[in-house]
């Protein structure tokens, strides 16, 4: 009966310890620190991880994002098209824009403050100015364009409203750029089973 | 006598609500999710669709729905189906070199794994970015031979309905789906918008709306849906 005891407080105590452990590990990549977008291990970068977005001081006065300090994409770029799409699509705005300040290759990653740089973006990240092979961005998701696809979710239900910026999708629906989550690709939510893409498509 | 109407009822009402429960991508036969072999571990949509970086084709052309699932580069030609009944000319089935069908052919035609996705074009012959081994078997393989399918990637318009009188006019007949057979059944092969034709996805939903065995877009019983085009 002791020895059972024993076992079994044991085994709870194994337990504890193991989930401690994940969720160690869990909360350790969560931030921006660390993450894909943790570039002070660069020498470019001065040691600093917010500087090369963000500037305390003297920003570009560029309200991409707060006290924008990244030198801005100035590309006209190729949008995605398909018969079946039925959202409005111009070219992209908002966060995007500073989002492509990096991702669409044509502006080095350490060109911040002025700085000209010379690090430019490669492999899967860089998108290119050609958008017509990524998920659109920067439109409206409304109930008008519920109404007329029919194949969308109601933005104003479940985490949609969440995910929109002034009523727009933009990277930032799917993409925390600050590693809020830690997951995989900086989603804001998982992805498992697709739950990030089943969020607004009604498949 | 009452309670078994009442049992042989609530028993109805049961199947019926299974089947409104698997409607939906999720737990359907397109759903990969659960299996070992899937490139995109536990999700679902990776093995056809990308949000980012979907294939193209040496020659630049973008499938359409940020389509991810490798297919034949160069085409590969299918015998297609023939037959002395068919009106032939610009009605004629023809090779689906763009269009859903293509896409649907990627797996169905048993060349390509299910779980070969993306496209390295930056060599020739492009080749996956992951190549996979797990290829579709059994009657969903429908070989590169179409010659005993129903024929696709065919021009279904009024004049086809005038040549053939088997067929009913499909910018007036109704789909059973809400419009007619042109705007509910009929699509175009992106990017060509110049006429509507007969495709995979005429009879079949690859995400499974109806929740309907075969993942077809309506009800057969009474052989419903060939009915919705044969006029018999």
């Amino acid at each position: 009966m002791k020895r059972g005891l024993r076992k079994f407080v044991l085994a709870i105590t194994a337990i504890g310890m193991a989930s401690f452990g994940l969720c160690g590990i869990a909360s350790a990549a969560i931030g921006i620190t660390n993450s894909d977008h943790d570039f002070s291990g660069s020498g470019w970068s001065g040691g600093e991880i917010c500087v090369v977005c963000h500037t305390p001081h003297n920003a570009s006065g560029n309200t991409l994002a707060p006290l924008w300090n990244h030198t801005t994409t100035s590309q006209n770029f190729t949008l995605y098209s398909s018969s079946h799409l039925d959202a409005t699509l111009g070219q992209p705005d908002g966060s995007s824009k500073a989002c492509l300040s990096c991702h669409d290759g044509t502006v080095a990653i350490d060109s911040f403050g002025g700085a000209p740089g010379s690090t430019m973006m490669t492999g899967d990240s860089k998108l290119g100015t050609d958008l017509s092979n990524d998920h659109p961005i920067s439109f409206t998701y409304d109930a008008a364009l519920v109404t007329a696809d029919g194949g969308l979710n109601d933005p104003t239900a479940g985490d949609i409203p969440g995910m929109l910026e002034s009523g727009k999708v933009q990277c930032s629906s799917c993409h925390d750029v600050h590693n809020g989550t830690g997951i995989d690709h900086l989603l804001v939510k998982s992805n498992a089973s697709s739950a990030l893409c089943l969020t607004c498509h009604n498949k | 006598m009452f309670y078994y109407k009442k049992t042989f009822f609530l028993l109805g009402m049961l199947v019926v609500t299974q089947n409104y429960a698997f409607a939906g991508i999720q737990g359907s036969k397109h759903d990969f999710s659960g299996e070992s072999w899937n490139p995109g571990g536990n999700e679902i949509c990776f093995v056809c669709h990308t949000p980012h970086n979907s294939i193209k084709t040496p020659m630049g052309m973008t499938p359409p729905f940020l389509w991810n699932h490798y297919f034949q580069m160069p085409y590969k030609s299918y015998q297609l189906y023939s037959s002395p009944t068919l009106e032939g000319g610009r009605w004629n089935p023809e090779q689906p070199t763009q269009g859903p069908s293509k896409l649907c052919l990627s797996c169905h035609d048993g060349t390509i794994a299910v779980d070969s996705v993306g496209a390295d074009i930056s060599r020739l012959p492009p080749k996956p970015k992951r190549s996979g081994t797990h290829k579709i078997t059994g009657p969903a393989n429908l070989t590169m031979n179409l010659t005993d399918d129903h024929p696709i990637h065919m021009i279904y318009d009024t004049a086809l309905s005038q040549e053939d009188p088997g067929l009913k006019d499909p910018a007036t007949a109704p789909s059973g789906l809400g419009g007619t057979i042109q705007e509910d059944m009929l699509h175009y092969p992106f990017p060509d918008v110049s006429a509507k034709r007969v495709e995979c996805n005429s009879c079949h939903d690859p995400h499974n709306s109806a929740g309907l065995p075969k993942m077809l877009i309506k009800d057969n019983t009474g052989s419903d849906l060939c009915l919705t085009c044969h006029n018999k």
